[in-house]
């Protein structure tokens, strides 16, 4: 598939990493390595081939549903920066 | 007594006899980190202080003759990316620099709580992503027994160099078992759901795995007995706790030992070699070598390349630095994220962020990701039809020997090191990984697979190669 810089762009947006320009030709250089390397792939036949989507055997076993009090929640939040009556404060979202 | 050669077993019986003091062992190995480990680079953080307190206590309680802890003050290292409380928590990457852990991993405290003393945290490739250390945001490992190559993971160089008589490490698609190949020592990944991953940052939530890294392998079941067993704070773990891992192979008269040959014709012509020469090792040890086929184990990795990256997208979203971790400031919210995320990731924890993003993407999710779960079916298929008639299987662990730090690799070239050992992560089974023979003075190293729960056959029958093998490496310093 050819790849555009448009693409690199919006995938840019998705991952939430700032790229320059001579990076948007790197990450299209690498996304057309790895097709090439995952090429092989595709002459496997798996039609009726069911995907695997959990690798433990055995039946899930799960904990009763009981409310339970996390012992180091305090811990956690004091290692944010900017944390203050039960919530993280960050920059401004929305622009007036 | 020569405390370098000894297993972490021998130790703690000399302990428990009073022979040595727990002190004199934590003293010995701070004092092999002090000589070492500025050209080594094996450990990121050094916990020397800590590890002679538990090793005081320890020794206390043998004064007082009281029950000597099972690992009672056993110098041990951990992979920098299970949380040790107090301690910063890494993972390998910059974004993670002053990450002070609040809590520890089960298996770290359940280690410290049995007497283990943490010597420290071991360097690693940003967030595991990597088999050399190359990635990580702080220095290469350098191997112990050739300065000019990769350690493969810090842990086992710090075991490799006496700086500690075992570690706890993660293992996604090979890299505590590619680094021990390299180090010459011994790598337990066990089946999934036998130790905790509490307290264990992976990059794949579905792969990753925590294992262990020895110098004997009777250490391995020591350390077993300890780490494995049911979490409630980790729903896959097994209720199955480590004395009841099945160890019944080694009674077989003789083990069937599966041996893929299109498999070891990929492997370099010393390595091979090198095992085809030592067939009489095997048989030795009651093994037979029975020809068996695993055709889809090619694809296994690139298959593995596609789940690991795509969830790598996923486990990597969180690092945003405003919970916790380093940041960037930024005039709004977008920015914050796209600075810090910039600036505090490498290059290959960016590229994978980018690559499963796109794997992802509407267009590519059938193509790629779908795939690769249908090609995961096929290659634990494959295994199931092998396990059918062989008790266990051997494999390789890499094409060749430790890389040089020097070398350059393309990105597809460094995953492709991965070949022996993420079909085998893939297929959820537990290998051992422990060198047999010497190539110019480098390891050359087996796998060993098992069936799921399998681990103490898997460690019986390495007692028993070790033994017949009489094969050791002394660290260059």
């Amino acid at each position: 598939m050819k790849i555009n810089r448009e693409d690199v762009q919006n995938l840019l947006q998705t991952v939430k990493i700032e790229g320059s320009e001579k990076e948007v030709e790197k990450i299209i250089e690498d996304i057309y390595s790895l097709e090439s390397w995952l090429e092989p792939l595709f002459s496997i036949d798996t039609t009726e081939v069911l995907p695997t989507v959990y690798k433990y055997e055995g039946n899930n076993v799960q904990r009763e549903d009981k409310a339970q009090q996390r012992k180091n929640q305090h811990k956690l939040w004091e290692m944010a920066e900017n944390f203050e009556e039960g919530f993280y404060r960050v920059p401004p979202i929305i622009e007036y | 007594m020569n405390h370098n050669t000894m297993s972490a077993a021998e130790a703690v019986k000399a302990i428990k006899k009073k022979e040595i003091k727990a002190r004199e062992l934590v003293e010995n190995a701070i004092t092999r980190l002090e000589y070492t480990n500025d050209r080594l680079k094996s450990l990121i953080t050094i916990t020397g202080e800590n590890a002679l307190q538990q090793a005081d206590a320890v020794d206390k309680k043998v004064s007082a003759d009281e029950a000597l802890p099972p690992l009672g003050g056993i110098p041990l290292v951990i992979k920098d990316d299970l949380a040790l409380e107090g301690i910063p928590n890494t993972v390998g990457t910059k974004a993670l620099e002053n990450n002070y852990s609040p809590f520890s991993a089960e298996v770290v405290q359940r280690s410290i709580d049995s007497g283990g003393a943490v010597m420290g945290k071991a360097n690693m490739d940003e967030f595991g992503m990597g088999a050399t250390t190359k990635t990580s945001s702080y220095f290469w490992s350098r191997n112990p027994l050739d300065l000019d190559r990769t350690a493969g993971e810090g842990a086992a160089a710090a075991v490799s160099a006496n700086q500690a008589m075992l570690a706890i490490a993660s293992d996604t698609g090979g890299g505590l078992r590619e680094a021990a190949s390299y180090c010459g020592i011994m790598g337990l990944c066990p089946t999934p759901g036998v130790i905790s991953r509490y307290g264990l940052t992976s990059f794949s939530s579905s792969l990753s795995e925590v294992g262990l890294l020895a110098r004997k392998a009777e250490d391995f079941l020591l350390m077993l007995d300890i780490a494995s067993g049911y979490d409630p704070r980790d729903f896959a773990t097994s209720a199955l706790s480590a004395t009841s891992l099945k160890d019944d192979l080694i009674e077989n008269n003789i083990i069937t030992a599966g041996y893929p040959t299109e498999i070891w014709q990929q492997v370099e012509a010393p390595f091979k070699d090198n095992i085809e020469n030592n067939i009489e090792l095997f048989k030795n040890c009651n093994m037979e070598f029975q020809e068996v086929s695993l055709p889809y184990f090619k694809a296994g990795l690139l298959a593995y390349y596609i789940l690991v990256i795509s969830e790598s997208f996923s486990n990597l979203s969180r690092f945003d630095g405003i919970r916790y971790g380093y940041h960037y400031e930024g005039a709004n919210l977008e920015e914050w994220y796209q600075k810090t995320r910039k600036h505090t990731f490498g290059e290959e924890a960016r590229r994978r962020s980018f690559l499963g993003a796109y794997l992802l993407n509407e267009d590519n999710y059938k193509k790629y990701y779908e795939k690769a779960l249908q090609v995961w079916t096929l290659v634990k298929d494959d295994f199931s039809r092998v396990f059918e008639k062989c008790d266990l299987l051997i494999l390789p662990v890499t094409r060749l020997p430790a890389p040089l730090l020097e070398e350059t690799k393309s990105f597809t070239e460094n995953y492709q090191i991965d070949e022996f050992c993420a079909p085998v992560s893939l297929a959820g089974l537990p290998s051992l990984c422990l060198p047999v023979s010497k190539s110019n003075d480098l390891p050359v190293s087996v796998q060993l697979v098992g069936k799921p729960f399998s681990e103490k056959s898997l460690i019986k029958l390495s007692m028993r190669l070790e033994s017949e093998a009489n094969v050791s490496f002394m660290p260059v310093i």
